[in-house]
């Protein structure tokens, strides 16, 4: 004869309703009332949920969750945030820890959690497997993920099964840094995750996963599960508790005193292909919160990239661990990318890193991705001092007798004007770069005459195209965005490679300014401390 | 003190979920130990309760998170939070690198000090047996 465990499985609750009971159930189950229970949750309406930890002002986008009905609210739970919505399927596992032997989990009692599921998953023809530490993956892609909690002498083990997958709906309530990814890029994203209508080709009937999961915990537990419902004592608690978990205060529990999550990308083209790194960076525990790794080139296995985005996700920013990280990645063989190695994907890391740098001298994040550097980061250049200012003739009015002449005489008609006397007050050597070519003998000319750094102003379409050659000089130096449409966006490169670019586009002069105040100081302090 | 690989100071109190215990004067200060560290991996969270909540003997007052769990500390005995260590919550990873040091999480203005006796205490003759009987619960994987 089995042990009996209570089966709850209520109708869909509202997110409040849903957190009071898990906190209830397994408070109880902890004082030794109740009876171990498999519980399977439904949200109604949809929820965003966060960790226990997590801030709404950091990870959800209240506006669009108001404006569709969309609930908030926060786990008794770790992990990160995600969208319950109503077809979603949570199950919970609320026992004695004599059941399993241990007063904190380890690493075993993940992994054995999260069996039930492969096996009810494998038994409707998916084949799933596990991913350490908690996590259930579809050929390299997550379907399901597991947390858990506790109380006195009980556990609280819980995980979500991706029965439909909304992706939009989930892109547009979390903070999920897509306004940054380019749609082939979302599309990639969209491939780290997986569920059971995706897998099944059809959608999974709720009933019949329910009955799987029950028989997989049946065996794996050696229980048998008796249907019931919540005891007077339950039912008492849940009552008391519901307004704390409905109230403000519960929901904004976590208030970071400054902001601290910001995106940063960057951006390399090789001969073989295109890699993107767009990290999601916690400034003050100075942590990768989240990174995709993206592109126009092909790696092996499928699922390969993911592991190396598991690999660093959560990692703190030291740049040399990183790369050593992603070095060990490719040395054991997990990842295969014809033509590429570790370096290119440490490169772009390595830019964006220096952009996470750049915050921290006090440049807003929101610009740190319309500056690049090369040949040294950001603070090695403004250390260095900048004795340089290029500046590109796209800019120019397009009427002016000087558009395609290497100097300025500041009229004050266009942005080029404004810089060049912004650098003229400066002492700063200037020159207006009338192609590709003169870029390529002023950089030389400039080390040649012992220039230690410049500042210039490009697009980053000629940026990424150029990197190399701009390495190749070696002249270190900061790159500053433009404004407006350039050549690149029209297809008009060629014509602007020779220098006949007929449009006009703008200097950022914000940026500037920023660059060349921050440029100010660090002279300042080179000087201060001679 | 090493025992059974894992760093564990003789001066201190441990509670059965490996949190420790070191008397100072009416307070005590609290932390993770070396076990609970090794289990837990890289800790993410530390909850930090307001100074002067009021702590019961066996009753819990926070929480720590690691990978998806979120762990609960209980107090060994009544008392009141003297104060918090501020830098876990930008820095919760300073548990990982000096659990008995820098990664200390409270301090417990105590009431009655003879409640620590129902902790472990001592020596190897006493920490050993019982890291060794958890090694064995725990060590599986």
């Amino acid at each position: 004869m089995h042990t009996q465990w209570r089966l709850l499985d209520l109708p869909p609750l509202t997110a409040a309703e849903n957190m009071a009971l898990d906190a209830v159930l397994v408070e109880l189950r902890g004082q030794g009332h109740s009876t171990n229970t498999l519980r399977f949750l439904r949200f109604r309406p949809a929820t965003v949920l966060l960790g226990f930890h997590q801030s709404v002002q950091e990870e959800v986008r209240t506006d669009y969750c108001q404006a569709h009905g969309i609930d908030i609210n926060r786990r008794i739970t770790g992990g990160g945030g995600l969208l319950f919505d109503e077809s979603q399927l949570g199950w919970e596992l609320i026992c004695d820890k004599a059941v399993f032997g241990v007063t904190v989990p380890n690493t075993a009692l993940f992994r054995r959690l999260c069996q039930p599921t492969i096996a009810a998953l494998q038994n409707m023809g998916v084949d799933a497997s596990f991913r350490p530490r908690n996590d259930i993956e579809v050929a390299g892609r997550k379907i399901s993920g597991t947390g858990g909690t506790d109380s006195d002498a009980a556990f609280l083990f819980q995980g979500t099964l991706l029965m439909d997958f909304d992706v939009e709906t989930m892109l547009k309530c979390l903070r999920i840094p897509v306004e940054k990814l380019k749609d082939k890029e979302i599309e990639s994203v969209r491939k780290r995750v997986t569920c059971l209508a995706w897998e099944l080709g059809k959608s999974p009937d709720c009933e019949l996963v329910k009955a799987r999961l029950v028989e997989a915990f049946a065996e794996d537990l050696g229980v048998d599960f008796v249907p019931g419902g919540l005891t007077a004592e339950e039912e008492d608690l849940l009552a008391e508790k519901l307004p704390h978990f409905q109230s403000q205060e519960w929901i904004d529990m976590v208030r970071p005193s400054r902001s601290r999550t910001e995106v940063v990308q960057a951006a390399r083209k090789s001969p073989y292909g295109l890699v993107r790194i767009t990290l999601q960076v916690d400034l003050v525990r100075n942590t990768l919160k989240d990174l995709f790794i993206t592109g126009d080139f092909l790696s092996f296995p499928g699922r390969a990239l993911y592991d190396l985005e598991s690999v660093l996700r959560g990692k703190k920013i030291v740049a040399e661990d990183l790369y050593t990280l992603v070095r060990d990645f490719f040395a054991s063989g997990r990842i295969h990318i014809p033509d590429m190695g570790p370096e290119d994907i440490i490169q772009p890391l390595a830019m964006a890193l220096a952009k996470v740098d750049i915050a921290k001298a006090g440049i807003p994040l929101e610009w740190c991705n319309r500056i690049n550097t090369t040949c040294a980061s950001f603070t090695e250049v403004l250390a260095l001092g900048i004795d340089a200012l290029l500046l590109p003739y796209c800019a120019k009015d397009k009427t002016c007798a000087l558009r395609h002449e290497d100097y300025c005489t500041a009229c004050g008609l266009c942005s080029v004007g404004s810089a060049w006397q912004m650098g003229e007050e400066r002492g700063l050597a200037l020159v207006c770069i009338t192609n590709f070519e003169h870029l390529q003998e002023e950089l030389v000319r400039l080390k040649a005459r012992g220039c230690r750094a410049f500042a210039g102003c490009c697009c980053q379409q000629f940026f990424v195209k150029h990197a190399e050659d701009f390495a190749a000089i070696g002249l270190p130096g900061i790159l500053l965005d433009i404004e407006d449409t350039t050549c690149y966006e029209l297809g008009e490169e060629r014509a602007a490679y020779k220098g006949s670019y007929d449009r006009q586009t703008h200097l950022n002069m914000d940026l500037v300014r920023a660059i060349l105040a921050a440029a100010d100081k660090a002279r300042e302090g080179r000087h201060g401390t001679a | 003190m090493e025992i059974l690989g894992y760093n564990m100071p003789e001066d201190l109190y441990y509670d059965e979920h490996h949190f420790w215990f070191r008397k100072e004067g009416d307070e005590l200060v609290v932390g993770m130990d070396d076990f609970a560290i090794k289990l837990a991996g890289q800790i993410v969270f530390v909850q930090l309760p307001y100074e002067g909540k009021a702590v019961s003997a066996g009753k819990k007052f926070a929480k720590v998170e690691s990978g998806k769990w979120l762990g609960t500390v209980y107090s060994p005995v009544d008392g009141e939070i003297s104060a918090v260590n501020e830098e876990l919550e930008e820095n919760p990873e300073l548990i990982n690198s000096d659990c008995y040091g820098q990664g200390w999480m409270y301090r417990i203005k105590a009431d009655d000090m003879s409640q620590l006796d129902e902790l472990k205490h001592g020596g190897r003759e006493v920490l050993e047996p019982w890291l060794q009987e958890d090694k064995a619960k725990f060590a599986k994987d």
